[in-house]
């Protein structure tokens, strides 16, 4: 039985609380069921005959898996085309959940009916008590930026009625990057009279995707769709153009490319090869990313859950095993 | 692939057993150096070659949070070639490294949150044994707990946080001074060291003690690693030379000490103040210090010293990130270049130069770039080729900013550092500094890391950058240039004992100020 305590942390990052039953892969071939060796050498075989594989999806694993999925794709010069992306700010003032928990105040772009359902935004409510609401669009952010060129933070803190130190500004998942990015400019102008965060909360589906950038930064170099030739990682802009062969791992949503090998926690029966995986499910010996980089165990102890048969999956397509 | 080895005709430089360009032998078994040949045994000639224990690099930022957001600005908007040398990925940090000879390496600053995130960068860092060092001289717990008097819980918290996290030492930035400007933007210089922190009794000279006691209660074996107040301004000298002073005559490494090494002109102008400060150490046995090179080009900066990074992009204005990291530390990023026309950046690189060179002792005084800060690890054959020739110098010279070098002490340095020194700055010294008893030495019992180089003193430079094997744990890696084999590296960690006060006091805090279960925490090994 999953303690509480666990489910309160991963609640942050997996919308549902799904807890592993068994740590078995399913597999089939063309939707016929087969056991697992006959769809690997499947697999294996439509990875071989490929002459522009990608990798893709990625947020619907654990780390471990994505560590993986990048090896696989070196292995087969394949393209990593996750399905999150990062295009880095040009200035940034982030803060992770710990700092925000003990801000004096929140400030929250847009109508209040979003705060009230994300997980998240209710985490940062019950810590800190005091916020307020505030226009949502660019050309709101874009007056307060000016008002404090004029007046400085003063533009900002006098509306709230408390002194304050410190201030987070926490936005809903989906606020357009322009708005994002004017939130951290204005925080950068303000950094040295008060101290000002910015977080962007997640998609409430968003699962694992901060796990994907983190790692395929990690492992390539790059926040991006990447591009493997001999093993080494270039920044790829092709998207999906000329892939010949998806292998879907973890993927939020299905490509259009030809030919399809799926690995995912629920069965598709249009992919060439399908493997069934318990995806993120809690209790397995794996980590998840939160969406501000901190790394989470998905089970209480390491030592005795079971590893994630993804990663050992992946290792068997990467030819590793 | 079997790891055993014997290693003909070498040229040894052993330095820590006064082996001094001697031909030898050298044997390993079982991936360890013996003295007895060893059986079923791969032979490499080595004939006309030198043999130096494996490249240990003190100081750098390869596997945190920190790096890997650099890595994404860098991976957007460099050339590749700069995204390459200065934020390569994991794979090819461990692949780079191991071209150019090193074998070890410690990742200079994680904070205790992301420590996991390290240690899955680690794993994915092929070649290169590591350890990381943890930031915790602003963790607002030890500030509560020195602003209560308890210096005693403090140090016990301070074990546990290494213990849990698998942290190899202790790395202290602007003691006092992030958590001053995480509690109040406009009252966060530190002037001295006995300023007060965000309204409390504590001053950075509290949180040097504390540290040192705990380094000393727990026997660490790498002395606490500090990155003093006022980095970076003019004049701070005097912070360097107080920091020493606080220590108390008990161990401190000073790091990336170029940056901490200015005097100032009667104007306000930058000043080298090398000189002053290595009169000190070579007076105290206690202190050791790697330089932070700074070599012209491309560099990124990248710390915990969020207040400086700050000041950095106020003056800069280039692109910048900075990410405050639960109440532990923060972490800022700005990509940066150093320019041979700039008094500024000369001055630095000539100051990281002096220290080398005028310093009496080069066990204590060693070679890093403080990568990426400074420039790229891949920087260390050209700066060696600086170390071992005057005339390399003074052409280098040439090209630096002429006021900068109008009354630089570097033009009348004349010592050219021999292999023997090399050996020293780069692997001997650095092993001996961090404790790390089975590197950076050739003896029985040491770890079966070797690099050998074709011998080509004339041209150090090429020398270094390409090295014709390079061997770890009696396992060729690197057989002139190309990379032979790549096995995932080994962790090392201080050892700690448990202690149920430290583990109680980090539950409360978590508990009360984090933002996860204090189960979360403890980090087990991979099963």
């Amino acid at each position: 039985m999953m303690p509480d305590t666990l489910w309160q942390d991963l609640s942050l990052v997996l919308a549902s609380r799904n807890e592993i039953a068994n740590a078995d892969v399913g597999a089939c071939i063309a939707s016929e069921p087969c056991d697992v060796d006959a769809a690997v050498a499947k697999a294996r075989q439509l990875i071989a005959d490929a002459t522009c594989p990608a990798v893709t999806g990625l947020n619907h694993v654990t780390v471990e898996a994505q560590r993986q999925a990048v090896t696989l794709a070196a292995a087969h010069d394949a393209r990593v085309l996750p399905d999150a992306c990062e295009t880095p700010l040009d200035i940034a003032q982030y803060a992770t959940l710990g700092h925000v928990y003990n801000c004096d105040f929140i400030i929250k772009p847009g109508p209040g009916h979003w705060a009230a359902e994300h997980p998240v935004a209710c985490a940062i409510a019950e810590r800190v008590l005091h916020s307020m609401f505030i226009g949502e669009t660019l050309d709101d952010v874009l007056q307060l930026r000016a008002a404090v060129r004029d007046r400085g933070a003063a533009a900002l803190t006098d509306a709230i009625p408390q002194p304050v130190r410190r201030i987070a500004v926490v936005l809903p998942p989906g606020t357009d990057v322009a708005i994002v990015s004017q939130w951290h400019k204005l925080a950068a102008d303000v950094q040295h009279e008060l101290r000002l965060c910015v977080m962007t909360l997640p998609a409430p589906d968003a699962a694992n995707a901060r796990g994907a950038i983190e790692v395929v930064t990690w492992r390539t170099g790059f926040a991006a769709p990447v591009q493997f030739a001999d093993g080494d990682a270039t920044r790829c802009l092709r998207g999906m153009a000329g892939v010949d062969l998806a292998i879907e791992i973890g993927a939020s949503q299905p490509t259009n490319a030809p030919q399809r090998i799926v690995i995912a926690d629920a069965p598709d029966a249009s992919a060439a090869v399908n493997f069934t995986i318990p995806g993120l499910a809690i209790g397995l010996a794996a980590h998840v990313c939160r969406f501000d980089g901190q790394m989470l165990r998905l089970c209480d102890n390491l030592q005795t859950a079971p590893p994630d048969p993804a990663v050992a999956l992946l290792q068997r397509l990467a030819g590793d095993a | 692939m079997t790891a055993n080895l014997i290693i003909t005709g070498a040229k040894v430089y052993d330095p820590a057993h006064d082996i001094d360009g001697d031909v030898r032998d050298i044997y390993i078994k079982d991936g360890r150096v013996v003295s007895d040949k060893p059986a079923d045994a791969r032979t490499v000639n080595a004939t006309g070659c030198v043999a130096m224990p494996g490249g240990v690099d003190i100081h750098c930022h390869i596997a945190s949070t920190a790096i890997n957001r650099a890595r994404a600005i860098l991976g957007e908007e460099a050339p590749t070639h700069v995204h390459r040398c200065l934020t390569p990925s994991t794979d090819n940090t461990g692949k780079r490294y191991a071209a150019l000879g090193y074998t070890t390496a410690v990742e200079a600053a994680v904070a205790p949150s992301a420590a996991r995130h390290t240690h899955m960068q680690l794993a994915d860092t092929p070649n290169l044994d590591a350890g990381f060092l943890l930031l915790l001289a602003n963790h607002q717990c030890v500030i509560d707990l020195l602003s209560r008097g308890d210096d005693d819980a403090a140090v016990s918290f301070i074990a546990h946080q290494l213990r849990a996290t698998g942290a190899y030492g202790i790395k202290v930035v602007n003691p006092g001074g992030v958590a001053a400007w995480r509690h109040d933007a406009k009252q966060h210089i530190i002037e001295t060291l006995d300023d007060n922190i965000a309204n409390t009794a504590v001053t950075p000279r509290r949180i040097l003690q504390c540290i040192a006691t705990a380094a000393e209660k727990l026997n660490l074996p790498h002395a606490p690693h500090v990155h003093c107040n006022r980095l970076g301004l003019p004049g701070n000298v005097d912070t360097t030379l107080a920091t020493i002073d606080a220590m108390e005559n008990r161990r401190v490494h000073l790091t990336h000490l170029q940056f901490h090494a200015y005097g100032t002109s009667g104007g306000g102008d930058f000043t080298s103040a090398a000189t002053q400060l290595i009169d000190r150490i070579n007076n105290s046995p206690n202190v050791t210090a790697d330089v932070g090179q700074v070599v012209f080009g491309d560099a990124v900066t990248l710390t915990a010293d969020t207040p400086l990074e700050y000041t950095l992009w106020q003056l800069t204005g280039k692109r910048y990130a900075s990410v405050e990291a639960e109440l532990e530390t923060g972490c800022g990023v700005m990509p940066i270049r150093y320019s041979d026309k700039q008094y500024l950046h000369s001055l630095q690189w000539s100051i990281g130069l002096e220290l080398m060179l005028a310093c009496d002792d080069p066990w204590r005084m060693l070679l890093s770039t403080d990568h990426p800060n400074g420039g790229s690890f891949l920087s260390y054959p050209a700066i060696i080729a600086g170390l071992m020739s005057k005339t390399v110098r003074d052409e280098q010279m040439k090209k630096a900013n002429p006021r900068a070098m109008k009354h630089s002490p570097l033009r009348d340095l004349t010592r050219e550092m021999t292999l023997g020194d090399i050996a020293v700055i780069t692997r001997a010294g650095p092993a001996r500094v961090l404790g790390l008893e089975h590197k950076g030495h050739l003896g029985p019992g040491a770890d079966g890391d070797v690099t050998i180089y074709h011998d080509l003193a004339a041209d150090p430079q090429r020398m270094f950058e390409s090295p014709r094997y390079v061997i770890k744990a009696g396992r060729v890696l690197v057989d002139d240039g190309d990379l032979q084999d790549a096995a995932p590296g080994r962790r090392f960690a201080a050892p700690i004992e448990p202690n149920e006060k430290g583990a109680q006091i980090t539950h409360d805090w978590l508990a009360d100020h984090g933002s996860y279960h204090p189960s979360q925490f403890e980090i087990t090994p991979d099963p």
